[in-house]
Parts: structure tokens; sequence; C-alpha cells
């Protein structure tokens, strides 16, 4: 059993689903996706992207590209999600939020994709 | 492996954990603060915005501190703060510590100097010689050809000497790299399939790793000359049976060169004095003729007495310790045992007697002893001594031994010489079996060259890219004299000192050409002089008016109008 496999395939599988937690809900109700579980969603996602950082191997450099999408994604998820609720005035509005939760919306479709090249690279493994 | 990108990932490799406890100790502080309630100035529960935490967390952990924003603090919050504080600044430390480490780090240094000279050695493109072990007798060699202005690229095993080699402070830049050469991964970065790589000189005190190298360059570039010392015969016959083009085993280049100053004294003058430019051996005025003491029958004895047995008239007399050395020799030996170092053993192998003593084992300290010794009992007799480490240099030069033997200069000055010009190689090999009288000849004329000074030799080929004023002049049928080139280009009374020894012509070696002699193309000539003239001669090889001033005394119209000008004059 290699340590760093079971880390990293925690943290990626970690990162999907509470990217899913928050994406999960009507696109433009806030009340239906928690702030919390974006920023745990954000922390895992760039926990998992620096475990794979100097993985010299094909499926590493994959794995890294597809959780950088995620990080990306969800960055600026929280940047504009920060941003309107200081300086509108209305606070948050509907379009706001289902920019938001599209925004995670396309880096779950990432952490998707980790997670399908995890496992083909757990199936490839055959020991 | 791709050097530059293997760098990058170590240096992320070892990035990971401080970045992952950045990230982990950040998200704890920053969720710390949104879920602490805190205080508006009207006194109404307020908390912080994921935005205000990091906004707040940001500036503290950079120990910046804005202040208490967007409110004053709780207490609750200010102890949250003090945790936040500590734990940030730490993770900060322990980050930036370890990329420091990173650069400080032995590997990775070795990394970025491995990955700078396989950089430097792609991006030669002058032709280079790739030497293996810069130890005596490599050092010299680069020594040498650096100061000829031929780029050398060197691979040494021992960090010490690579180090060396960097405060030589030698002319040109010599890219150097402490590395196995046997690897063949290092081989490649020294650039053994480097097109502009022109020949690899294996130098090393280990036979096997000379012979792997040797190996690997024959089997990649099998044209390419490979020259390679050894120091058996067993490994000498193994790089021959391959093709190593030129095998040093200094024993018998020794032995060779011995037997020739005790039979050929004049063809041994010659010798010297074209293969260690430099040094100059007084033929020493003592009959060589008769018996020899050789002092220790290893690999040197071996070669001499083989030398030595090929003449009737030497005799040789083997003092050895270990019987089972001398065992294969034959029953009408003389063969004294013992060490050689005492007035005892000498005077039993007949030293009264004898013309000249070898020292010739692998102890330094034996050899003087040896050489005093027989020297008190017999003044006037001929010294040999073999001097196994360098640093004894000075300790030998005083005892003023009549011939030294040192392994590293006598394979320097070869390589030296084979570099220079492989004519100058085929040129000793032809007088070998001339008369001494040519020798003379020979020698008599260098003395009138240069006397004292340093004889230089090198050579010309006659053709269209290297010679091309000579080269049409003879396609259009003209006699041109082989003393044309011995002419100064400036005054042509003035002659140039320099001599032909030898000129190649389809294979046939013609020594010592007379001044008449006319040149062919494609003719390829040894010249010997001082080392200025070579300059002078590339005048007359390459430029048509130095030519025509040689020849007929005045130079010719360089353009065309000029020229139909002076011949409607005509």
């Amino acid at each position: 059993m290699n340590t760093e496999k079971v880390f990293f395939a925690f943290f990626i599988v970690l990162a999907l689903t509470l990217n899913f937690g928050f994406f999960i809900g009507d696109v433009d109700v806030i009340e239906h996706h928690n702030v919390y579980e974006l920023f745990a969603a954000l922390v895992i996602s760039l926990i998992a992207t620096m475990l794979k950082l100097g993985d010299r191997t094909h499926m590493g450099a994959v794995l890294l590209a597809t959780s950088l999408v995620a990080d990306l994604q969800l960055i600026c998820a929280a940047v504009i999600w920060g941003f309107v609720t200081h300086t509108n005035e209305n606070g948050i509005e509907p379009g706001t939020v289902a920019s938001i939760v599209s925004l995670s919306g396309g880096a779950l479709l990432a952490n998707i994709l980790s997670v399908i090249l995890l496992i083909v690279e757990t199936v490839m493994v055959r020991r | 492996m791709n050097g530059i990108n293997y760098v990058a990932f170590l240096v992320l490799r070892r990035l990971r954990t401080p970045l992952i406890l950045l990230i982990v100790v950040y998200s704890t502080c920053i969720l710390g603060y949104v879920l602490i309630p805190g205080e508006d100035p009207d006194g109404n529960p307020h908390y912080l915005s994921f935005f205000d935490a990091f906004y707040f967390v940001s500036f503290m952990g950079s120990t910046i501190g804005f202040g208490e924003v967007p409110y004053e603090f709780t207490y609750a919050q200010r102890f949250w703060t003090m945790g936040a504080m500590y734990s940030t600044v730490i993770s900060w430390l322990y980050s930036i510590g370890s990329v420091f480490a990173i650069f400080r780090d032995e590997a990775f240094l070795r990394l970025i100097k491995r990955t700078k000279f396989r950089y430097t050695v792609k991006a030669l493109r002058e032709p280079f010689y790739l030497v293996c072990g810069y130890g005596l007798t490599g050092s010299m060699v680069v020594n040498r050809l650096v100061a000829r202005g031929v780029n050398c690229v060197v691979i040494d095993i021992d960090q010490e000497r690579i180090e060396a080699l960097e405060l030589e402070n030698l002319a040109m830049d010599v890219p150097s790299l402490c590395a196995d050469a046997r690897d063949p991964q290092s081989l490649n970065d020294a650039g053994i399939e480097h097109p502009a790589c022109v020949g690899v000189l294996c130098l090393t005190n280990v036979d096997h790793v000379n012979l792997s190298v040797s190996i690997a360059s024959k089997l990649l570039k099998p044209k390419r000359p490979v020259i390679s010392r050894t120091e058996t015969q067993e490994y000498a016959r193994n790089l021959e049976s391959f093709g190593t083009d030129q095998v040093m085993y200094p024993f018998d280049i020794f032995a060779e060169y011995l037997n020739m100053a005790i039979h050929n004294p004049f063809r041994h003058l010659v010798h010297d004095w074209l293969i260690s430019p430099a040094h100059r051996a007084v033929a020493a005025e003592k009959p060589k003729r008769g018996t020899w003491i050789i002092c220790g029958y290893g690999r040197f004895g071996r070669s001499l007495k083989a030398y030595f047995d090929q003449h009737d008239d030497v005799q040789t007399v083997i003092i050895e310790p270990e019987p089972a050395r001398y065992e294969e020799l034959g029953e009408d030996e003389v063969i004294i045992s013992g060490l050689g170092t005492e007035a005892e053993t000498l005077l039993e192998a007949g030293l009264k007697d004898a013309v000249g003593i070898i020292a010739g084992t692998a102890d330094d300290a034996n050899n003087l002893s040896m050489i005093m010794t027989a020297r008190d009992l017999k003044p006037k007799l001929i010294t040999v001594a073999r001097q196994n480490n360098r640093s004894n240099h000075s300790v030998f030069a005083a005892a003023k031994i009549d011939m030294i033997m040192d392994p590293s200069s006598i394979i320097a000055n070869h390589i030296l010489a084979l570099i220079k010009s492989p004519q100058l190689i085929e040129f000793l090999n032809e007088v070998r079996d001339q008369e001494e009288s040519l020798c003379e000849q020979v020698l008599l004329q260098l003395n009138e060259l240069v006397g004292d000074a340093e004889l230089d030799s090198w050579a010309v080929t006659i053709n269209e890219t290297n010679s091309p004023a000579i080269y049409e002049r003879l396609i259009h049928g003209e006699e041109i004299p082989i003393a044309t080139l011995y002419q100064h280009p400036l005054e042509r009374e003035r002659p140039l000192k320099c001599k032909a020894l030898m000129v190649k012509r389809h294979n046939k070696c013609i020594l010592i050409p007379e001044d008449g002699f006319n040149l062919k193309n494609d003719d390829q000539i040894l010249l010997c002089g001082l080392r200025g003239s070579s300059y002078w001669i590339y005048w007359t090889l390459e430029n048509n008016n130095v030519l025509s001033y040689i020849l007929k005394g005045t130079e010719n119209a360089p353009g065309y109008l000029w020229r139909k000008l002076k011949g409607m004059r005509q």
C-alpha cells in the first residue's frame, strides 16, 4: 500500500463530494448553497493539487491539471461571492448565485474527471 | 532524463509539505474567524465574512498588521488571533526555510552543476577532446592542449581533482564533470556522441575504466580516434583487439626509448627532441653497451628485458626479491634474489663490471636508494630510475639521475605528439628502420634551426582548402619546390626557421626531402622548427600574391583591370 496514494485518493474524493454537496440545489437560491461547504471544497481541492506537485508520471501530470482547473473555478466562485457581498448594496442577487453555482459546477466536472482518472489508474495497476 | 525538468520536479516535490502546511494553517485560521462571533460598535453580534477573514489573515500572517477590521475584536477573537499569529509565522518560516534548504542541498546543487555541464558541452561548436581522468597525466595533457588552443571536456570521479581543475586558471574554459566515466549517461553528457568530439583520451588510473570508455567510444563512432593508457599488458592487448587507435603502455614505451638510447643514440635524440620539445637529453658520452642491472622484474623489468634481448651486445642481470616473478625465465639468465638496495646484493650482481643500473621497482624510496648505493660503489655508472609518484619529482631531479622514467609525462608527451600531427608518429616509426647516419643528419639540421629554443612540429596538406595558392599553381602545371615554404613572406631572402621532415605522398613517406623536391597536390608535409614560423607558412600557402612574390620576387597585380593594364604595357 502506498501511503501517498491513500492520501491523494482521500483528498480528491473529498474535494469531489464537498463540491457536489455545494453544487446541488436550485441554481439561483442562495439558501441551497452553503458558504462553508464552498470554503471546505476550495481548501481540500488546493491540498489535493499540492499533493500532485512534482509527480513525474503522465497520470500525475494530468491529475495536476484537472485539479488546477477545479481550484481555478472554485477560487473564481469564492472571489465573486466575496466581492459581491461586500460591494453590492442589495447584497447577493439570484443572478450572482447562479454564476457562483455554475462555476462550482465546472469545478465539479473537473473533480469528476480527476476521480475517473484515479479509478483508471487504480484498475490498471493489477497488484 | 531531462535535466531542467528533473530539477523543477525535485523542487516541487520538496515544496509539497510546506505548501500544504500553509494551506491548512491559513484555512483553519480563516474558518476560526468566520465562526467566532464579534461585535459591531453598537454591540450587535457580527460575524466576519470569508472575505474579511481572508483579508485579516493575509496581512496578519505576513506580519504587516493593519489592525483589527472591520470592527474592533472581541476577546474571543483576540484569543484566536494569538494562536493564528504564531502558527502562520512559524509555517512561513518553515516554508521559507525549506526553500533555502533545497538550494543548499548537495544533491540539488550536483544536479544543477550536471545540467549546466551538459548544456555547456552541447553548446560547444569547435572540435574538442573528451579526457577521462584528470590525474597527473590528464592534467598535463589538458594543460598543454589548452595552451595550443584545443578545447577539452574532462570527466573525473574525484571531486578534489575537478576542483583542482577549476583552480588551475586555464586560458580556456574546460567543462568538467565529477562522475564515473563508466556510466554511459555521464559519457553522454560529456559529449561522447557530440559531432564536434574529435577524440577520446582515456587516462584514468584504472585500466578497466579506460577499457569501458574505449569500447563505448568505438561502438558509438568507430572512426573517431581513441587513445588509452594502460598499466598492464593484458589490458593493452585487450584494447588493441577492438581497434583502439593508440594504446599507451608506458613501460613498453620507455623500454623502447631506453633501448634506442643504447643502440641508436642519434635516433634517440631525434625522437626525444621531437616528442618532448622543451626537454633536451644530452647524449651522455658514456659507453652504453655491456651489462645492465635491472632491479625489479615486474611489468617494467619485463618490457626492458624483452627489448634488451633483441641485441647480443647487451647482457642483463636481474635483481628481484620474489621468486614467483622470475620463474618463467630460462636457466641461463643471471638472477640475483634480493631487493638491490644493499651494496652486497649489487656487488653480487656484478656492479663493478656493469655499465648501467635500472631501478625499476614500484617503490620510489627503494629506487632512489638503489641509485645512490650503486653510484657510491661505481661513480661512472649510467643510472636510470623509475619515478612512480609525481610528487617525488624534486627528489629525483636532485639525485642527478641520467634518465628518469616518469609514466605520466611519457604518456602526456606521446599523446600530445599524436594530437599535434599524426604524421609525427609516422615519421618516428619510419625513422626506426633507417640508418643512424640519417638521424645524425636530422639532428644537425634541427640544431641549426632552433638551437636552444623550443622545437615545434606541425603538418600541412597541399589541397584546395588548406593551401589554395599552391594548389592553383600546381593545377596549372607549375613546379613549386618545397624550399618555397622555407622563405619568409615579407623578405624572401630571409629563411624561415623551419624544415620539412617528411612528405607523405600516396601512402609513401619521403624522409628529409631535398630543397629542390617538387610539391604535388595532396602531399602531406610534416614540418618542424620554431613555433612562430608556422604562422608565416600559412601566408605562403593561402595568399597568391605572397606566393608569387616568393617565387618571382614581384607581386601579382591584384585586380583584373590592373592585370590587363600591366599586360598592355609589357
